[in-house]
């Protein structure tokens, strides 16, 4: 159940860049002096099914393990359960991305099986046309294959109403404010004053906001790059403190309630953006929403998977990361910010933690290898369910199985 | 300020190395020198007498009706800088790639691929602890290349110490296996009249920022480098996004040297065996490349004329129309090396299409899977050396290896984002454009993935869907490398301390 699992000290190298940014005065509207964070134990995994189950299935089978881990923590002594330790300090995340919705670890590794059965099955490609090549294949193989599981109605029903939410919330506006200038157009005029002001702000903090540049050091890439390149995915963390002040503060829970909903069912065909390389993306608040906390798993090295943010969603992370302290200056939210390439890295870089424990379920796989092995699946179970496929059919699904 | 320039024209040639201009084809003849500084003061006399031949120099040359009789380039590794003085805070703003050496982080080789054979521990130099401080490249006609050496020598033999000579085979334009190479170069836009960033479809033209420091890249951003105080460096030019900055970069551009050795018998003897002729090794080995052995494109490939290129050359191709890789295969070595793809996959039909397209709306993942090629390209000024061999020759049982190769020399504004990326995430990725278990035909190590994935495939579909798959030995072997900057002319002088 479980795709990856990762452990991280959350020991923020850009926490310095707060002196950059000073908080109001006002404590009532989250200001006063920059709180001495603590530093927290981070641990994350992607799992089939729901959170608590793998808490569950955690405490039972690695207990001992956990227990050594969480010694080190504040909180938790010797003989605490870990169970309810872990259950204590759960952290939801404010958006997330999954590459596969509904693609088990338990189907990807079916699919695996199956797909290295054919490929020895295959043999030598004789003079016989596809079709009937295709035919003889699916019928010579014959792999164990669980049918998914049916989506659990709640939470369909959950999704269902998720979906629902954006539009619904558009509409509301739109009818709310024509039935303001039906009725009571001063009280509209006052709406698109308070609006166009809330603009103006935006517009001025853009221009305003310090911008931290700190160029890694070269050994800072390196003990960062030991860490990385050993499978085809490598995990990305990051931690960074969110710009005081109540309007970011707002802003960061309205964008983020939009990039999860984007996330969840606009881009379900394998690419979030234009980007294809990424398996799981999750953003998390921690220390009462000051911090944020970016981890994510992506195929190919850190400069490629860089390059792609900048050139493919360059409008989706200034989205999310304009709200970060220092990050380099965006216009309207969307423009710029990462199109300054250098410093974009440079920022990636300085709120980059390693990432000391990682691991995931299918090594060497990357997205697109799992997309393909699933597509050979659905292929095969046509076959076997006796459907016909023609010569082309045929052909394209003998290719995807490769030699 | 603004951190954004519109493209400036490049007009300081008598301050730039003519190979940022050009490959000195002219000179068939060279050979590269590597040298370490012996004696401080005397090394810094020495380098600030030698004056490398500019780009005005051919270009004054060639106005007379003549080419220049020598040509002299010079490039200093960050152990060299350090070793002439150069102080540890200007250094530090080189990039951190630069810094580090091609061969002096492990992590870096596992990314470029340099494991096994061609890891940095044999070569026979540039591994960490062991990167030489100056490359000469030397460059004369064939009858005159020995005494052009022995000149530039016994002027550095004062304060120098010469570590290696690296000899190059007069250049034929054909590279040891026998392909006609350096076919595809961008065109620099030296006069500054392109905005980049507005190409619907692929091009050949790319910013001068791309390949000289100082200049406008194609982010339409000036690339980081050492800028300093203009009280110490006031012969150093002011730096366009730093006007009270002298900038030590301007002119000057990063030089990545990879010795590569090329096995031809190997080659050629592995094809005949899998082809069963000499004819069938030429036709897979023109599959591998992706070109002809006389570097025609595929004709399959249809002639599209693009935008800085020649109408009709062998560069007026492109692989829109083959995204299944059943022309060209998407393993082939001149894909991997250069994709040809534009910022989108398509051209947008109107406003709300290309919204669409660039938010990910519309389009598929297939198409998304390389990314735009202007932001990872090279210049490529490289040379061979060793003996030659035809195909035939080469694919007998009884070849004698001609210990060929390539000198892959190429330029660029930084050496992460373009050749470390061409490298790493196309060249030796086993995953490149959603293949598995290859890496590219000609350069690959072959060296297995972590969980014993191989990478050794090379997958050609043929135009019936079928799919020929091919297992390939270790063709060529990384020998030597490291990273240079190859500095403007007054940057050389600053750094010699004139």
């Amino acid at each position: 159940m479980l795709h990856n699992i990762r452990v991280f000290i959350g020991e923020d190298p850009s926490i310095a860049d707060r002196a950059a940014h000073p908080r109001g005065l006002n404590v009532l509207f989250g200001g006063g002096a920059w709180p001495q964070e603590r530093v927290s134990l981070g641990l994350l995994g992607c799992c089939d099914g729901s959170a608590d189950a793998l808490l569950v299935a955690l405490a039972g089978q690695c207990d001992r393990w956990l227990a050594e881990l969480f010694r080190h923590v504040d909180g938790f002594g010797a003989g605490d359960d870990v169970l309810a330790f872990m259950r204590a300090h759960r952290v939801n995340s404010i958006a997330s991305y999954v590459n596969g919705p509904g693609r088990t670890v338990a189907a990807v590794q079916e699919n695996a099986a199956l797909l290295t059965a054919l490929r020895g099955a295959r043999g030598v490609a004789g003079t016989a046309t596809p079709g009937s090549t295709a035919r003889r294949l699916a019928d010579s193989v014959t792999v164990p294959l669980t049918p998914a599981d049916p989506t659990p109605v709640g939470w369909a029903v959950g999704n269902f109403l998720h979906l629902l939410s954006v539009p619904a919330a558009v509409i509301f506006m739109l009818v709310f404010l024509t039935l303001l200038a039906i009725w009571l157009p001063w009280v509209l005029a006052l709406v698109l004053v308070a609006g166009a002001i809330k603009f103006w702000w935006l517009r001025r903090i853009e221009a305003s906001d310090p911008v931290v540049i700190v160029p890694p050091d070269p050994a800072d890439i390196a003990a960062r790059s030991a860490f990385e390149d050993h499978d085809t995915a490598n995990p990305f963390t990051a931690i960074g403190t969110i710009k005081p002040g109540l309007f970011r503060m707002g802003l960061v829970r309205y964008i983020h309630f939009v990039v999860d909903w984007g996330a969840r069912h606009l881009f379900r065909g394998g690419r979030l953006g234009r980007v294809g390389t990424i398996h799981f993306a999750r953003w998390v608040l921690i220390d009462g929403g000051r911090r944020v906390i970016f981890a994510s798993e992506y195929d190919g090295s850190a400069e490629a998977y860089m390059d792609d943010f900048i050139n493919k969603v360059g409008f989706g992370l200034n989205l999310s990361f304009t709200n970060g302290i220092g990050y380099p200056r965006t216009r309207w939210l969307i423009l710029d910010g990462a199109s300054d390439e250098q410093r974009f890295k440079y920022f990636m870089r300085h709120h980059q933690i390693i990432t000391q424990f990682w691991w995931r379920a299918y090594p060497g796989q990357t997205t697109l290898d799992l997309a393909r092995a699933a597509r050979v699946r659905a292929g095969y179970e046509q076959l076997r369910g006796g459907a016909a496929f023609d010569d082309r059919r045929a052909a394209r699904w003998l290719a995807e199985i490769g030699a | 300020m603004s951190r954004r320039f519109a493209p400036e024209p490049v007009t300081e040639w008598e301050d730039i190395q003519a190979l940022a201009k050009s490959g000195l084809g002219a000179l068939p003849a060279s050979c590269f020198l590597l040298l370490d500084v012996g004696d401080f003061a005397a090394a810094r006399r020495a380098l600030g007498a030698l004056r490398p031949t500019s780009v005005a120099d051919l270009d004054a040359a060639r106005a007379g009706g003549t080419i220049v009789a020598t040509a002299i380039q010079l490039a200093l590794s960050a152990p060299g800088l350090a070793a002439l003085g150069v102080a540890p805070a200007t250094i530090a703003q080189f990039g951190p790639e630069f810094q580090q050496g091609l061969g002096g982080d492990e992590s870096r080789s596992r990314r470029l691929g340099d494991l096994g054979a061609n890891a940095p521990v044999n070569w026979a130099w540039g591994a960490d602890g062991d990167v030489p401080h100056l490359l000469v490249l030397l460059y004369a006609m064939p009858d005159a290349i020995d005494a052009h050496v022995e000149t530039v020598l016994a002027k550095l033999a004062p304060g120098w110490v010469l570590r290696r000579h690296e000899d190059c085979a007069p250049q034929t334009g054909y590279e040891p296996f026998g392909f006609l190479d350096g076919i595809s170069q961008p065109v620099v836009d030296w006069a500054g009249v392109r905005e980049p960033g507005h190409d619907a479809r692929y091009t050949h033209r790319l910013a001068a920022g791309e390949v000289l420091l100082g200049y406008t890249n194609e982010y339409r951003c000036l690339t980081d480098r050492p800028l300093l105080d203009p009280a110490e460096a006031p012969q150093l030019p002011r730096a366009r996004d730093a006007p009270g900055r002298a900038d030590l970069g301007r002119n000057g551009s990063y030089l990545v040297y990879r010795r590569l050795a090329q096995d031809v018998p190997l080659f050629w003897s592995t094809l005949a065996a899998a082809a069963g002729s000499v004819t069938g090794a030429i036709e897979l080995a023109e599959a591998m490349v992706g070109r002809g052995i006389d570097g025609q494109p595929n004709p399959a490939q249809g002639v599209r004329s693009i935008a800085g290129g020649e109408a009709y050359d062998l560069n007026g191709f492109g692989f829109d129309d083959d995204a299944g890789g059943n022309i060209c295969p998407l393993g082939a070595h001149i894909r991997r090396a250069n994709p040809r793809n534009a910022d989108l996959p398509m051209v947008p039909d109107g406003v709300f299409d290309k919204v669409l397209m660039t938010v990910g709306l519309s389009g598929n993942v297939r198409d998304d899977t390389v990314s735009s090629t202007r932001f990872h390209r090279i210049a490529r000024r490289g040379r061979r050396f060793g003996g030659s061999l035809s195909p035939l020759e080469a694919a007998r049982p009884d070849a004698v290896n001609p210990q060929a190769g390539l000198h892959f020399i190429a330029l660029q504004a930084s050496i992460s984002r373009q050749f470390e990326f061409v490298q790493g995430a196309w060249i030796n990725s086993a995953k490149f454009a959603g293949l598995s278990g290859e890496s590219d035909p000609l350069l690959g190590n072959r060296c297995p993935f972590p969980g014993a994935m191989p990478t050794d495939g090379f997958s050609r579909p043929g135009p019936d869907g079928g799919v020929a798959t091919f297992r390939l030995p270790q063709f060529v072997t990384v020998t030597a490398g490291g990273y240079f900057f190859l500095p403007g002319l007054c940057a050389l002088a600053f750094i010699a301390g004139g």
